[in-house]
């Protein structure tokens, strides 16, 4: 389909008898996951061009953080993507660790990796059960969170918060698995393999779910490079890239796990390749758990941390929806300079575009809710 | 209905008997209210997720008779503020409150919709709490509050309905009005007025109190016993893709007088160690004039192949705004690293947006924050901020103190 | 144009796990409209199953009874609920007002307030606590030297009152 790539303003008459006309879609929408509005052009129920509208719940995170010193940072970006913020806390622990030279133990990385997995298992519970239900399967929705409040328990046994956990240190995580922590991970892993099966019969064989996904919301895959998309979004494209192995952190290359890749770029593709990286999270698991040595959990780092001044630091992490970044530059005090997050869902958002143009309504939902997007890690 | 009930005390108040049953109505129209909550689909963040938790099985809301999730306002007469609410966000809200029919109730959930929580210092587009915009019933402080709290916090709300009466409508709940302060300070200061005296007395009479209490010993507090910790070895992650001096090779081939802001002068030793450190990141300073030049062979060019558009943003170092690139290669896995040092005073930069789509909202966010001037940008609108903030949040001279609660201490 | 709905698009994910049979794409207008309906009941039927299944099976419930299980529901050892300071016996509590915990604290919920003994000693007068704006990160737990505070697992904590959010945690000024 070819189009310009940027609509002016002004419709252009549409031919025929039918009148173009612009609809507003949120903020305050039950399947905009949040606050995102979407300004979209319709002539009849086709969609003709969005414009997504930011900021409904832009929190000013980045400015804040120029306020804070990097420990007290963490618990921040907790409240950015809060279905992925392990991982947007490795990102800020590698950027002190970095930025400090602070060693981790092997103990801490191994929790580091589990607990981040098994996150991104919950993360993707969550978005399978959310999906579903913007398509209109309404049992997904409460299958998806009885799986997942059992991860949610584990969190909550290990750190003592079922969300916005704050578990990961400079030099470690803040805590030690509880005793049984093993078992109830090993527990949930089979339980989600299970899930998955039944999942599989309940929703991804029923022919109404697959005539709304496929063929529905192509990005192909230059257009997901030019737009800066990953995770599972672009996977589903065909874009090979996963920060997990392409840009190793942590201890991520001493495991096997495939990274799912799908060329037909739909939403049945996006979606196939999260429940593949549920099934890929659930080895990573139980090879961790296998290896998982003794010994301590945290490193002794200096007490104030400091970034050197002009220095930037970047990590990136491979988080539910794909790579979170943080770009931190400091000027030798205890706060940085500037710190900057670079989330992965504000530039499938962008992208939203280029796969709804040409569908029906309807399917802007179902394209959107296929992103997974978490509207205040967009917004920040 | 709800104006035919008013009108009962009215007329059954004179009659002999009459109280009694406005007081039977009262309880049964209360009953019923308190049972059949319909809330309304609002959230904003973190806390809407455990708002879903609570709906969902384990927690089952609809044992509470308020599963009826509405989402539109006129049918809901209960909005669960699940979420951060901001300046941007709050007209609206107050529509929908608006929106609802009579009778109506608030639950604030979180902490940041009971004070700005996490936001209360230093953000500029947060309200610090949410009756600053709509009256609310019940606080439920917690971030998030688990979903039991949630449903603790339905109970105390079934509470205050059944308080109510039809006598004399509950008067709404007044808005905070009074404009949010630095609450460490403010306490700190009245703490000291308080103690000022205390403090003198003491000062004066201290020798004559220890020469009263010679064999005082202080309580001494024991320490916890905190595990010593070791520092341990850092392992540097390995690296992906061509080698910083392969690429400063291409670039420099095509590009003279370029620098690196990683060390001042760019010698073979200097590409030598950043080979060997596989953490290290070619990092290129570029003047303004070449800029979407370089980003066009980095971008083209088959050594560098940097595909990607992975970041634009900029940063403030108090002189100078340097706007930085973050470009990665897709199929080999490196990284390049591009700034540019703008003049404070009118920044300008040739927008990126025809090389990378990626570019357009980036340059629009760093357009909003920083006040960088993109040209040829397809579609120069703010991103974030609602309109009226004046100047560019993230320069380092920028202060509003009409939206910033500076935190002193 | 072809059309972007045709549900006959290649589907070249390797790892396709219980896909529904394709409809072949030469299949007549006829063939086709059969073999949906078919597909349609029968996945239809195939996901009614689980949830059958599941109506069905008591070890399925997953439904806690809160609030009637209020006395045998135990927050977890390490839930974050609240600060709490806890007193011993005689009402003392080990807060030397070190300010620690302030400094530590990322939005300002805490204010350690000094005052000074007779002695000269400097010792903690009031210890503020703003629930209100608490966000439960226990940085200060962790900053703390002494044990003086510690996450409490109170989590019912809903109230009508703003103003009872803000606490004042010690019940007398600090030891001697």
């Amino acid at each position: 389909m070819e189009r310009e790539q940027h609509i002016e303003v002004r419709p252009p008459s549409a031919g025929g008898n039918t009148e173009e006309y612009w609809l507003n879609m949120g903020p305050q929408h039950p399947a905009t996951h949040g606050v995102l509005h979407l300004i979209v052009r319709l002539d009849g129920e086709t969609v003709r061009e969005v414009k997504p509208e930011l900021g409904y719940i832009h929190r000013s995170v980045e400015k804040m953080a120029e306020n804070l010193t990097l420990l007290q940072n963490i618990h921040l970006t907790d409240r950015l993507d809060y279905l992925s913020c392990h991982m947007n806390n490795h990102a800020v622990c590698m950027v002190a660790e970095q930025a400090c030279d602070i060693g981790v133990p092997e103990r801490a990385e191994y929790i580091r990796v589990i607990v981040s997995e098994l996150q991104r298992i919950q993360s993707h519970l969550l978005w399978w059960g959310a999906f579903a239900m913007d398509i209109g399967a309404l049992s997904a929705f409460l299958y998806g969170f009885a799986e997942r409040e059992k991860i949610t328990d584990i969190f909550e046994r290990l750190c003592g918060a079922r969300l916005t956990m704050n578990y990961f240190r400079p030099g470690g995580v803040a805590q030690d698995l509880y005793d049984g922590f093993e078992q109830d991970a090993r527990q949930a892993c089979s339980d989600i393999l299970y899930a998955l099966d039944e999942y599989q019969r309940l929703v991804t064989g029923n022919l109404i779910f697959q005539e709304r996904t496929r063929g529905v919301g192509i990005l192909s895959r230059d257009k997901a490079i030019g737009y800066g998309c990953s995770g599972g979004t672009a996977r589903a494209s065909g874009l090979d890239y996963d920060v997990r192995r392409d840009d190793p952190y942590g201890i991520y290359d001493r495991f096997s796990f495939d990274v799912p890749v799908a060329t037909a770029g739909d939403c049945y593709a996006r979606y196939e390749v999260r429940m593949e990286e549920m099934r890929q999270s659930v080895q990573i698991i139980e090879q961790a758990l296998k290896d998982l040595p003794v010994g301590p959990i945290q490193a002794k780092a200096k007490p104030v941390l400091k970034i050197p001044k002009g220095l930037q630091v970047f990590r990136q992490v491979e988080t539910a929806r794909g790579s979170f970044a943080m770009t931190a530059i400091g000027d030798g005090t205890a706060t940085p300079l500037r710190v900057s997050y670079r989330s992965p869902g504000f530039m499938h958002v962008a992208a939203l575009h280029e796969m709804s143009a040409g569908f029906k309504i309807a399917d802007l939902i179902t394209i959107l809710g296929s992103l997974d997007p978490v509207i205040p890690d967009i917004d920040r | 209905m709800a104006v035919g009930l008013d009108l009962l005390p009215r007329y059954l108040d004179p009659l002999p008997g009459g109280k009694g049953v406005v007081s039977a109505v009262d309880v049964i129209v209360n009953w019923a209210r308190a049972h059949s909550l319909w809330p309304l689909v609002y959230g904003t963040s973190c806390c809407a997720i455990e708002m879903m938790a609570t709906g969902a099985a384990r927690h089952d809301i609809a044992r509470f008779g308020a599963e009826v999730f509405r989402a539109s306002p006129r049918q809901a007469d209960l909005i669960i503020l699940a979420g951060t609410l901001t300046e941007k966000m709050a007209d609206h809200l107050v529509t929908l409150y608006q929106q609802m029919p009579d009778p109506k109730w608030v639950i604030a959930m979180g902490a940041c919709t009971i004070s700005g929580g996490p936001f209360y210092y230093d953000s500029y587009s947060v309200v610090r709490g949410a009756d600053r915009v709509v009256p609310v019933d019940v606080y439920l402080p917690g971030c998030p509050p688990r979903p039991e709290a949630l449903l603790h916090a339905l109970t105390e709300l079934q509470q205050v309905i059944k308080g109510e009466t039809i006598r004399n409508r509950r008067a709404s709940k007044e808005l905070t009005t009074a404009p949010p302060v630095d609450r460490m300070a403010v306490d700190l200061a009245a703490w000291e007025e308080e103690q000022d005296e205390h403090i003198a007395e003491v000062e004066a009479n201290k020798a004559a109190w220890k020469e009263a209490n010679p064999d005082f010993q202080a309580y001494k507090h024991p320490k916890l016993d905190k595990p010593k910790l070791e520092a341990v070895e850092r392992v540097k992650t390995p690296r992906r893709g061509a080698l910083p001096s392969a690429l400063w090779a291409a670039v420099a081939e095509r590009f003279d007088g370029l620098s690196l802001a990683t060390c001042d002068e760019v010698t073979e030793d200097a590409l030598a160690a950043m080979d060997a450190d596989s953490e290290a990141i070619l990092d290129l300073v570029i003047d303004p004039e070449r800029y979407a030049a370089l980003v066009g062979f980095l971008r083209g060019n088959e050594a560098t192949g940097c595909d990607m558009l992975h970041q634009l943003t900029a940063f403030d170092d108090g002189e100078q705004i340097s706007v930085l690139v973050h470009l990665l290669s897709v199929s080999q896995g490196h990284k390049v690293f591009v700034r540019c040092a703008l003049e404070r005073e009118a920044p300008t930069l040739p927008s990126l947006s025809g090389l990378f789509p990626a570019a357009t909202w980036h340059e629009r966010e760093t357009a909003e924050m920083f006040g960088v001037v993109f040209a040829g940008h397809p579609d120069p609108r703010r991103l974030f901020v609602a309109e009226g903030l004046k100047g560019y949040p993230l320069r380092k001279d920028w202060s509003d103190p009409s939206r910033v609660v500076a935190r002193e201490l | 144009m072809s059309n972007p709905r045709d549900i006959l698009g290649p589907q070249r994910f390797s790892q396709s796990h219980a896909a529904p049979k394709l409809i072949p794409p030469n299949a007549s207008v006829t063939k086709r409209y059969f073999i949906r309906v078919v597909t349609g009941v029968t996945s239809l039927l195939t996901g009614m199953r689980v949830t059958i299944g599941k109506f069905f099976d008591p070890r399925t419930t997953v439904t806690q009874q809160y609030p009637e299980n209020r006395d045998e529901l135990k927050m977890a050892e390490r839930f974050r609920g609240r600060v709490v300071m806890p007193h011993d016996a005689d009402g003392e509590h080990n807060c030397t007002g070190c300010t620690l915990c302030e400094k530590a604290c990322p939005n300002g919920s805490i204010s350690v307030l000094n005052t000074k003994h007779a002695s000269g000693r400097k010792i903690l007068g009031k210890y503020i606590y703003r629930l209100d704006s608490c966000t439960l990160c226990n940085l200060c737990i962790e900053a703390c030297p002494f044990g003086a505070i510690e996450m409490g697992t109170e989590f019912e904590l809903a109230t009508t009152r703003k103003e009872g959010l803000v606490e004042i945690l010690n019940k007398k000024a600090g030891r001697l």
